[in-house]
């Protein structure tokens, strides 16, 4: 229907945060009991809830598959509950799909409709938030993601160490909450019906290394559908994201449809 | 409160129009479904204006009801003769596309409308013009006379707006001339007794009670200010809508 920048408070969080939702319009006149598949898309370190919205084509990609994507602001949480600040995977699982679906009905919350991706720290973010509850989505995309908690505790007094103690506090964090090895694990035990996963990296990306590491893990548990691309010759920028986002939409079984919706 | 700022497309505009949405929060979790305030701003005035000159959402939060504020250009709601479909966008289109994207009720007695300057002038016409759509139709300084408003715009304007015609007395844009209005539909009018359109809301009231149509006609104080007044006449108004509405339930009962 719209693009929409909605204001709203989390009760969750304690304050005020923009969440930005992309829904395709329907041509009239409407069908009032269609519901909308949603995908959950998460920014990255650098990014905001606009980020997805200005640097790719979303809009484009939401009508021709037919797909509400709604990116959440996250500030610099990587959307987990924060050690040191606010508890932004509760807010994402628990309260934002409750709130949404009272102001905007036409989204289904459905499993089988829902999914979630993201890139680089938001790439991390949606495997944190969607094997914390396999319920809630049926498939995640992570871009240039990788595991925090592959990377080792230094606290070197800089502002990335800083900015590290904030997110997930001092020391190591596997086998926490925050480790994706540990929740996805966790998945496993609970004997529910798992995400399938699509990851992707750069060849050129810094941070290769840490994506190879997931899939390491992944491939030693082939209870998951799991997909790894790596794609030679990008790095960890907005035209690979660009790609993968399409190849993830394209993983999905939506169906394309270029008569129902305005803007194709 | 939810606050929705929002791009959409009209099919009867065909273009791409912004809308600001507010949702009062007391709403989640009791299924209950909205009543909606659709709010219409002046000429020169724009979509957000309500948002940013009165207060608005402490109002709508207090009293429970969800506002839809739509862009109407310089279309002074009108059908233009010789430009876009900007009343059948606001009275039909608009409320559909509202109650597709939002939790708002789809009852006539549940849609309201209201506006200030010529957004009251398009109200009422609403309300006149498309009664079967809205139950209660709100103008606060609004003026009336169509001929007089016409006269205010450069002639060249008025033309593709209102048509070349010079007097519209009778025509389709004229508060006067609406037939089969639906009769439980309530007016509602405000003006300083200072305003130069005072006179013509004395006589519109008048107009409606020879008409036997249900309307209630507010004589304001002036302010010093505009806006001030904007905000005094909305307060009143979304106070005087949330006691109106008890007063109908307890007599549907």
């Amino acid at each position: 229907m719209a693009l929409i920048e909605l204001h709203l408070h989390s009760k969750v969080l304690g304050m005020e945060l923009p969440v930005n939702l992309i829904i395709p319009q329907e041509k009239q006149p409407f069908n009032k009991d269609k519901k909308s598949k949603v995908l959950w898309l998460l920014h990255g370190g650098s990014g905001d809830e606009s980020a997805w919205i200005r640097m790719s084509s979303m809009e484009r990609y939401a009508i021709e598959y037919g797909i509400t994507v709604i990116t959440p602001g996250g500030l610099n949480s990587c959307f987990t509950d924060m050690e040191h600040g606010g508890k932004f995977c509760t807010y994402m699982t628990e309260e934002l799909p409750k709130t949404l679906k009272q102001i905007i009905p036409l989204l289904s919350t459905e499993r089988e409709d829902n999914f979630i991706a993201g890139l680089s720290n938001g790439g991390y973010g949606c495997l944190r938030v969607g094997l914390s509850r396999p319920d809630l989505y049926a498939a995640i995309g992570a871009f240039s993601a990788g595991n925090k908690a592959d990377i080792p505790f230094v606290n070197d007094g800089s502002g990335k160490a800083y900015g590290r103690i904030e997110v997930f506090g001092e020391g190591e964090i596997k086998g926490t909450e925050h480790d994706v090895e540990y929740l996805a694990r966790e998945a496993i035990q609970s004997g529910k019906m798992l995400p399938k996963i699509y990851h992707a990296c750069g060849s050129l990306d810094t941070w290769l290394d840490l994506n190879k590491l997931v899939y390491h893990f992944f491939d030693r548990h082939h209870v998951y559908d799991y997909t790894y691309h790596q794609a030679e010759g990008y790095g960890h920028t907005w035209d690979f994201w660009e790609m993968e986002i399409v190849n993830f939409l394209n993983l999905l079984d939506l169906k394309k449809d270029n008569t129902s919706y305005i803007g194709l | 409160m939810y606050w929705l700022h929002t791009h959409f497309h009209s099919e009867t505009l065909n273009m791409p129009v912004p809308m600001e949405v507010l949702l009062p929060e007391s709403y989640v979790g009791t299924g209950a479904k909205y009543p909606a305030l659709y709010l219409l701003h002046d000429m020169g005035d724009g979509h957000t204006t309500w948002l940013r000159k009165t207060n608005l959402e402490s109002y709508l939060e207090e009293f429970s009801i969800a506002a839809i504020m739509p862009a109407a250009h310089l279309s002074y709601y009108a059908d233009m003769f010789c430009g876009k479909k900007y009343f059948t966008y606001i009275t039909e289109e608009l409320p559909a596309i509202c109650e597709r994207l939002f939790p708002l009720s789809t009852e006539r007695e549940d849609r309201m409308i209201a506006g200030t300057g010529i957004g009251g002038y398009g109200a009422l016409k609403a309300g006149m013009y498309a009664s079967d759509n809205f139950s209660i139709a709100a103008s606060f300084s609004s003026p009336i006379d169509i001929n007089n408003i016409a006269a205010r715009v450069h002639t060249i304007n008025s033309a593709d707006i209102f048509g070349p015609d010079p007097d519209l007395k009778g025509s389709r844009h004229d508060l006067y001339a609406a037939e089969k209005i639906h009769t439980k539909t309530h007016f509602y009018l405000d003006c300083e007794t200072t305003s130069e359109f005072y006179h013509e809301n004395l006589l519109f009231a008048q107009h409606l009670e020879h008409q036997n149509l249900i309307h209630s006609f507010i004589e304001m104080k002036a302010m010093t200010n505009v806006r001030i007044q904007q905000d005094i006449s909305l307060q009143n108004f979304v106070k005087w809508l949330a006691d109106h509405k008890t007063t109908v339930r307890k007599e549907d009962r």
